[in-house]
């Protein structure tokens, strides 16, 4: 195993300091990192263990913004009513983590800044229009998720800067939300394709706002425009979503692994956005479409 | 149930359940010793190359490192179970010829002793290996043809074994047959996945004996290896297994052994290793990957006339037990059917993958993949039904199989089939025959459920003319009234249950509670050669030991004898090996029949096949403790599903792509059935102990032929690979014009 320096920072202040002294990497749960280490793999000599640090680990309400700390653990989402209300595609992301021992050392932040493309709160963050609050010793940004992930394991953050909480606001009613993950096996399986969804339906009925995003099918998880922009102003069904679906497909690349083919991914994405987008409109009062 | 609490056929409790339960049982690992130093392999970074220099001069150098060991310090330096074709390690100046050849990446090259684990896993890498590539091969049609590289001298075109069946007159059975279906099928590799990655402890013992304490499925064998490869008398190795974190076959040939005494017998220290679990995956055998062709033929009135058959095995680089794998390869993929004419071509072939060898079924499961998957086609195309078909083609008392003999006394795959089909909620019997029951269908159009069926025969006990014997002592203990009753038998407990039967066995011999009895265990140094745990055989082996030695230390203490020992060395009847052209043989001295029946959902969207309910009969002669029959039956089960369904294991040029638990998926408790239905018969096998068959094989070998009826059944589509991953599977079914956008 490599030799890596260990830092524990007992607060946000101990954290600036120790990323400027030693430019190690910030774990939280350290449920990826660990695994890196076993093989090898971390791409850093110091690590600096953030997981103590009581700041950054809450749930709050603040009118239609709900606002999620970085060190807030799965099982924290699952045990919160107010993100069971407000995001039931975060609750369902949350419940396909790992294992219970996952689920109570990973946190939402550690998901984003591991930015794997199969991350499973990345797609329904994404279709909540999440943004990201990065602070650091100088200040702060906010930034849309979107802009966060960059690519396979690569995000925008800056040397000496942390992820220190992630918002998004409420979907007027009537609105709904869904996610859908398409695993090998049904436990303890990183995503092979997965889909959430989120539409707000107007007063006649019609998707006054529609969103999908993606994971496991292109370099970070991603929204879908090309969906989105099918479903802006339609009446919700059937139709409609199969519509949507197959231009999802325009906004991804998968590839073939171990998991499955190319191929494969892109026939399970379109149907993935079709049950997603039923699970969403279900949420919101409507029915399922066939 | 018996009052006095001894004897077969009661649910005891195992013995071994709180210690394991609670964590106190200690396997290798978890055991150690003052003064112990660790070991670290080096294995092969190349596929096929010949290594032309080895410099261990940096890891000798790194803080805390001991000994650094290399192929030119192995004295004899080759070893496998039924030929010895694999160097220890690999490298020059070994006293093996060709030694200096790595043929796959499980081959090891170096071994370093340092005084702690992480020095150790430091310095082997620091070992600088120069390497001249050969070209490799990876396939095993690509393996046969002229002019592909050859692994070994003893295989011509890599061609390790070649079976021939030659039964009845196959060209001019096609004429009379009014069906004739053909199929290709394919089987994957699979990993064993044992809880307990490999791990030892190697030291010597107070008698001067180099010790190995180890897990594995047989002590006398890994002894004979030990000592073959390091030049010794088997009386100076001694193996011990203090507890078995499962084997399933995979523990069968060597990991660990030889380097641990190695270094144990040169420092005369002890010495401690344990693998990770991707050195575990990487580093031992898989299940043979098969291609099969197969074509059969039937008359209208469902009799299967004639059957040919070609099966081609992926040895991988070294034989491990290859011959004897595909050896029931080719005896089963006729399958349990009376069959007039029948030609099989069965072929092992060394290639630069992974080395295959014993797992779960041992050849069965690929040779019932072809075989049912055909005569579930033939029931199609004659439009009868699967059960039907194969109640009027069963073999039964002293029906003659293709290889020319009649099975064993105690046939019961009728009864098997019948009971079942009956028992298993899915099969009504009419006037007309048997008939399937049609699957409740789910409200969502994307979901199809389906029924299938699949049945088998799998051999108890080493086959083909292989020596067979199992020893058991009995001493019973005390004055006037039996206080104590140790048996030794050294049959491996690899998690299946076995002390806590033998238990069983020695009180129902000597007639006391087994409170009273102990079992003295895989211990080379305390007990007599019992043969692997493998094959079905060890209930039905030590059974037939430990009955008659039992009954015979009870004589002796009736004859006033104190303590009254007795050992018996049980010899099963002789098999024979195959005929090189015909493939006459008696091949077996007892078997096991099973028939399995299955419903699976398929989501026709994502290709996902969710085995729902499993119901498998078995014919276990006498079951000697139920709970641990259900037990198997419910294991094996499950391993098989995941064989059918999920586990994938991706070799690219011989290297393994997923060699983590996380990307190769064994089942979860999610992804299991709601419901498996053991149906345990007990019709009796005359050479069986109180009538016992063996069955831990049994649930294994006919279920992904079942799962692919059931998925036929549901959507009208066969398929013959296996596992059926969802990439696999959606192709087939958009074919179909299933699940379409």
């Amino acid at each position: 195993m490599q030799e890596i320096d260990f830092y524990r920072a007992d607060s946000l202040d101990d954290l600036y300091r120790l990323l400027a002294e030693t430019g190690g990497r910030v774990i939280a749960g350290g449920t990826d990192a660990l695994v890196q280490m076993q093989r090898d793999a971390f791409p850093a000599a110091v690590v600096i263990d953030a997981s103590r640090i009581a700041d950054l680990r809450y749930i709050r309400e603040d009118g239609d913004r709900i606002e999620i700390g970085a060190l807030t653990t799965y099982a924290d989402l699952l045990a919160s009513s107010l993100v069971r209300r407000a995001a039931p595609s975060l609750i369902a992301a949350a419940e396909t983590v790992g294992a219970p021992q996952t689920r109570a050392r990973g946190t939402l932040g550690g998901n984003i800044a591991n930015a794997s493309p199969a991350g499973d709160t990345l797609p329904p963050l994404l279709a909540l229009d999440a943004s990201v609050t990065l602070s650091s010793a100088r200040g702060v940004r906010i930034l849309p998720l979107g802009e966060v992930l960059r690519g396979p394991r690569q995000t925008c953050l800056e040397p000496g800067e942390i992820i220190a909480s992630i918002a998004f606001r409420r979907l007027p009613q009537p609105s709904g939300s869904a996610f859908i993950k398409l695993s090998n096996r049904r436990g303890m399986s990183i995503a092979v394709v997965s889909v959430a969804a989120a539409l707000a339906l107007d007063a006649a009925g019609r998707i006054a706002e529609g969103r999908v995003a993606l994971g496991a099918v292109a370099p970070t998880a991603v929204r879908s425009p090309a969906a989105e922009s099918v479903l802006a102003g339609e009446v919700p069904g059937a139709e409609t979503f199969r519509r949507a679906a197959r231009a999802a497909l325009d906004d991804i690349a998968p590839i073939g692994d171990v998991r499955a083919t190319a191929a494969y991914r892109r026939e399970a994405a379109a149907r993935l956005v079709v049950r997603a987008l039923n699970g969403a409109w279900e949420h919101a009062g409507g029915r399922a479409g066939a | 149930m018996n009052e006095k609490n001894y004897g077969i056929g009661q649910s005891v409790r195992r013995v071994d359940a709180v210690g394991k339960v609670t964590g106190e049982t200690a396997y290798p690992g978890d055991i150690n010793m003052d003064g112990q130093l660790w070991m670290k392999i080096r294995f092969s970074d190349r596929v096929h190359a010949r290594i032309t220099k080895i410099d261990t001069s940096r890891a000798e150098a790194y803080p805390g490192v001991v000994a650094v060991y290399t192929a030119k310090d192995v004295p004899v330096n080759e070893y496998g179970l039924i030929m010895p074709d694999q160097p220890v390690l690999c490298g020059p100046d070994s006293a093996k010829e060709g030694a200096d050849i790595v043929r796959c990446l499980a081959d090891q090259v170096a071994v370093v002793v340092a005084d702690s684990e992480e020095a150790a896993a430091a310095a082997v890498k620091l070992i600088e290996i120069d390497y001249e590539d050969l070209p490799g091969v990876f396939d095993v049609f690509d393996a046969m043809a002229d002019g592909a590289p050859q692994l070994h001298r003893h295989a011509e075109n890599n061609v390790l074994v070649h079976y021939r069946i030659r039964y009845g007159e196959i060209d001019s059975a096609w004429e009379r047959a009014d069906v004739i279906v053909e199929g290709e099928y394919r089987t994957g590799w699979q990993e064993h996945a044992y809880l307990q990655p490999e791990a030892g402890l190697g030291y010597i013992d107070d008698s001067g004996r180099v010790t190995i304490l180890v897990a594995g499925q047989w002590v006398h064998e890994d002894r004979e290896q030990v000592a073959h490869a390091l030049g010794l008398p088997e009386e100076q190795v001694r193996i011990i297994y203090p507890a078995i974190g499962g084997a399933f076959g995979g523990r069968e040939d060597m990991s660990v052994q030889i380097v641990l005494a190695l270094a144990a017998m040169k420092l005369q220290r002890p010495v401690k290793i344990i693998w990770s679990r991707e050195e575990s995956i990487l580093g031992h055998h898989k299940r043979h990957p098969t291609v099969i062709r197969a074509k059969w033929g039937a008359t209208r009135d469902g009799k299967v006339i004639a059957a040919e058959a070609q099966v081609y095995g992926d040895a991988g680089a070294y034989a491990y037990t290859t011959t004897k794998v595909l050896g029931n390869a080719n005896l089963m993929v006729s399958g349990p059917y009376e069959i007039p004419n029948v030609k099989v071509d069965t072929y092992g072939i060394y290639t630069n993958n992974i080395p295959c060898g014993a797992f779960r079924g041992f050849g069965g499961p690929q040779g019932a993949f072809a075989a049912e998957g055909q005569m579930n086609k033939l029931a199609e195309a004659l439009g009868m039904d699967p059960v039907e078909l194969r109640a009027r083609n069963v073999l039964r008392e002293g029906t003659i199989t293709p290889v020319g003999t009649p099975l064993p006394p105690g046939v019961t795959l009728d009864r098997v089939l019948a009971d079942g089909a009956r028992q298993s909620d899915y099969w009504q019997e009419t006037p007309q025959g048997w008939q399937r029951l049609p699957a409740q269908q789910p409200a969502n159009p994307a979901r199809r459920r389906g029924i299938g069926m699949a049945m088998g025969f799998k051999n108890v006990g080493f086959s083909f003319g292989a020596p067979e014997k199992n020893w058991a002592t009995v001493e019973i203990h005390g004055a006037a009234e039996i206080e104590r009753v140790v048996v030794r038998q050294a049959g491996a407990d690899v998690g299946q249950g076995a002390h806590t039967v033998f238990l069983q066995m020695a009180a129902e011999a000597v007639g006391v509670p087994i409170g009273k009895v102990q079992v003295i265990g895989h211990d080379t140094a305390e007990a007599g050669n019992s043969g692997s745990t493998s094959a079905s055989r060890m209930t039905f082996m030590a059974g037939n030991a430990i009955k008659v030695a039992g009954e015979m230390a009870l004589q002796k203490w009736l004859d006033e004898e104190r303590p009254a020992t007795a050992t018996y060395e049980y010899h099963p009847p002789s098999t024979t090996p195959y005929d090189p052209e015909t493939g006459y043989a008696n091949p077996n001295f007892a078997y096991g029949y099973m028939a399995q029946f299955v419903e699976v959902e398929v989501d026709l969207e994502t290709g996902h096949v969710d085995v729902v309910r499993v119901v498998s009969a078995h014919d276990v002669g006498k079951a000697l403790n139920p709970q641990q029959v259900e037990g198997q039956v419910e294991g094996g089960v499950v391993q098989a599903l995941g064989y059918a369904v999920l586990e994938n294991l991706v070799s690219q040029n011989g290297r393994i792509l997923n060699p983590y638990l996380s990307t190769y998926l064994i089942p979860t408790i999610w992804d299991i059935p709601r419901e498996v239905k053991s149906v345990i018969l007990e019709y009796a096998d005359p050479r069986g102990p109180w009538g016992a068959r063996g069955m831990a094989e049994m649930p294994f070998i006919p279920l992904a032929p079942a799962i692919c009826a059931a998925v036929h059944d549901a959507t009208g589509v066969w398929l013959d690979r296996i596992p059926l991953t969802p990439d696999s599977v959606v192709p087939r079914l958009r074919e179909h014009g299933l699940g379409v956008i």
